[in-house]
């Protein structure tokens, strides 16, 4: 059973569509289309259990929140990598002062 | 009659901004929120909108983020200041090197269990033991490894096959560490059925440990650990006692196997495991290893199943802690630590990078170094995957610098891993190469199948919401936590 969906890339990174595929998808298949402006996904799957509809919501619900994730990620980068080299610049400084040298 | 709605009144958020946090929804109305110091808070709707909106009608809710360390007053520099040092300190053994040094002294074993992950050998073909020479070889590169805590394990087979070498290793061990001056631990592995006076003496003598095996009551026990006579468990039960009266109660631990067999009865094994005076007992899961592989012991039950066991467990151990017993789940306390304090794991497969070679190093019975123990359950299995090298040939430098080690440090540290990147629960989660790797053929593992994942986002959140929700169970998992 199929299923298609179009994404607006406007609206919708094809990498928030590609991370929810990931997530979602385990155990059905897709196809991934890039035409123009829309990203079009078509889900398929052969396993009886699976509700397709469903699968389709939750992956619209799913890519949605990775462009959510996105919106975070871009405005706390800075940030981010402030924090994660501080600490980590940190962590070899005090690695230095307490070990040995490694033979 | 009119009625006005009143609206709240809406904080200024003008000077309020986000610091980096991961969001994930665990249900219909609750959003778990995290950061990688490991903070956490479960948000509603309304709550996570105004997160999102940066626009609060509540200002409990702003004082919490602000605590937590998810938004920070631009005005003010002190979260900043703070979330680098707590980050360090979270991952302050990444620097550290190998603290724990596994020395395989034997592969002979008296017992023949049906799961066993290390592939047995005959009890009396010697040719499956470690020699001096190489186990001075990987003392020399245990002392290499720039940790100031060394614990050495001696594991089999069953180790104590192999006393001689033991006792041979620790006298040398303490030799060395005059001039290395380390925190030097040692314990022994072993299910203690050749357990004689002179070793427990030994031990006292050497402040050694002992590790054992209980599967639970006897009828469980010795289905799980055949052996001649029957009688695994009573003498494993003798053993302990035995240790306990010449050396104490906290000398002797205790390790359970989740079998088939074991599904049905989580409230017997821990039953038995608060009857033997133990205060902590570990709901294994079965690891993909050796014998357990061969004999279809590990697919004999899914994930699933274990979990619905596990849970079971937990929430009996919970009661049994309402009604004055002491007991501690091990593995919920491994993540209640990553969850509730800044202390790093110490338990090599909850870390991330992976704990392979950098948490542990496993020094085979024929002088071949692992990166970790389920190297070489694999080894055994024909997969040489994680071989890094020998101790006749290779250091401490060599082994950290093989291409397997370098490979699996890369690609399972989780902050960088697909899916991990943006989870919410990986500041709690770890990341296992071997297991990856031997179920799903690469050392990232892919996350949506991966029993490892499944589990950590079903146990999380559940530890989650029983701490949210439940006044004792915020007490008794802040004391797991901080054990």
């Amino acid at each position: 059973m199929n299923i298609d969906l179009t994404f607006d890339n406007r609206v919708n990174s094809i990498e928030a569509v590609q991370k929810a595929l990931y997530r979602v998808m385990s155990n059905s298949d897709f196809d991934l289309k890039i035409d123009g402006p829309n990203i079009q996904v078509t889900l398929t799957t052969h396993d009886s259990s699976v509700d397709i509809h469903l699968l389709a919501t939750e992956l619209k619900r799913c890519v949605n929140d990775y462009s959510l994730r996105e919106k975070i990620g871009a405005e706390t980068a800075d940030l981010r990598n402030l924090i994660l080299a501080t600490a980590f610049s940190r962590i070899i400084e005090q690695n230095n002062q307490d070990n040995e040298p490694i033979q | 009659m009119t009625v006005t709605k009143i609206k709240p009144p809406t904080l200024k958020s003008n000077n309020l901004s986000w610091l980096p946090f991961k969001f994930d929804r665990l249900q219909k109305d609750q959003i778990i929120i995290s950061n990688s110091v490991g903070e956490w808070l479960i948000l509603n709707d309304p709550e996570f909108d105004q997160l999102i909106d940066k626009t609060f009608s509540s200002e409990d809710l702003v004082r919490k983020l602000l605590a937590k360390h998810f938004i920070y007053r631009t005005n003010e520099t002190t979260a900043l200041r703070l979330l680098p040092l707590k980050l360090a300190t979270r991952n302050r053994q990444l620097g550290h090197g190998t603290g724990l040094h596994i020395f395989v002294v034997t592969l002979r074993c008296d017992h023949a269990c049906e799961y066993c992950q290390v592939s047995r050998q005959n009890s009396r073909s010697t040719e499956f033991d470690m020699s001096e020479v190489d186990a001075l070889s990987a003392l020399l590169i245990a002392f290499s490894s720039p940790n100031p805590a060394i614990k050495i394990e001696f594991q089999g087979g069953e180790s104590l096959l192999n006393f001689d070498l033991i006792r041979f290793i620790v006298l040398k061990a303490k030799e060395l560490n005059q001039i290395h001056n380390k925190n030097l631990a040692f314990v022994i592995a072993t299910n203690l059925a050749m357990i004689e006076d002179h070793m427990i003496e030994f031990a006292g003598e050497h402040d050694i440990y002992f590790s054992t095996s209980l599967d639970g009551s006897a009828a469980l026990h010795n289905q799980n650990r055949a052996r001649p006579g029957k009688n695994s468990w009573e003498l494993t039960i003798n053993g302990i006692e035995r240790i306990r009266t010449k050396l104490g109660n906290d000398r002797v631990s205790a390790l359970m196997t989740t079998t088939a067999a074991s599904l049905n009865y989580p409230e017997q094994i821990i039953d038995s495991y608060v009857e033997h005076g133990f205060e902590e007992i570990f709901l294994r899961y079965l690891s993909p290893y050796g014998h357990a592989i061969k004999t279809g012991s590990h697919a004999k039950y899914d994930n699933q199943r274990w979990m619905k066991f596990y849970f079971e467990g937990l929430n009996y151990i919970i009661e049994l802690n309402k009604s004055g017993v002491n007991l501690t789940e091990a593995m919920a306390s491994t993540y209640l630590k990553k969850m509730l304090t800044n202390e790093p794991t110490t338990f090599v497969d909850m870390s991330t990078p992976t704990g392979a070679g950098l948490g542990a190093l496993v020094y085979n019975y024929d002088g071949d170094v692992y990166s970790s123990d389920e190297g070489r359950m694999l080894k055994e299995m024909g997969d040489q995957t994680f071989k890094l090298g020998s101790v006749s040939t290779d250091n401490y430098r060599d082994l950290m610098l093989t291409d397997v080690i370098l490979d699996a440090t890369e690609q399972s540290f989780a902050p960088s891993a697909p899916m991990c990147s943006d989870c919410s629960l990986e500041p709690f989660c770890g990341s296992d190469a071997t297991v990856h790797h031997t179920l799903q053929g690469d050392f990232v593992g892919y996350k949506p199948d991966s029993p490892f994942c499944e589990r950590t986002m079903t146990i999380v959140p559940y530890l989650m919401k029983k701490y949210s929700e439940d006044e004792f169970c915020r007490d008794l998992f802040t004391r797991w936590a901080n054990r």
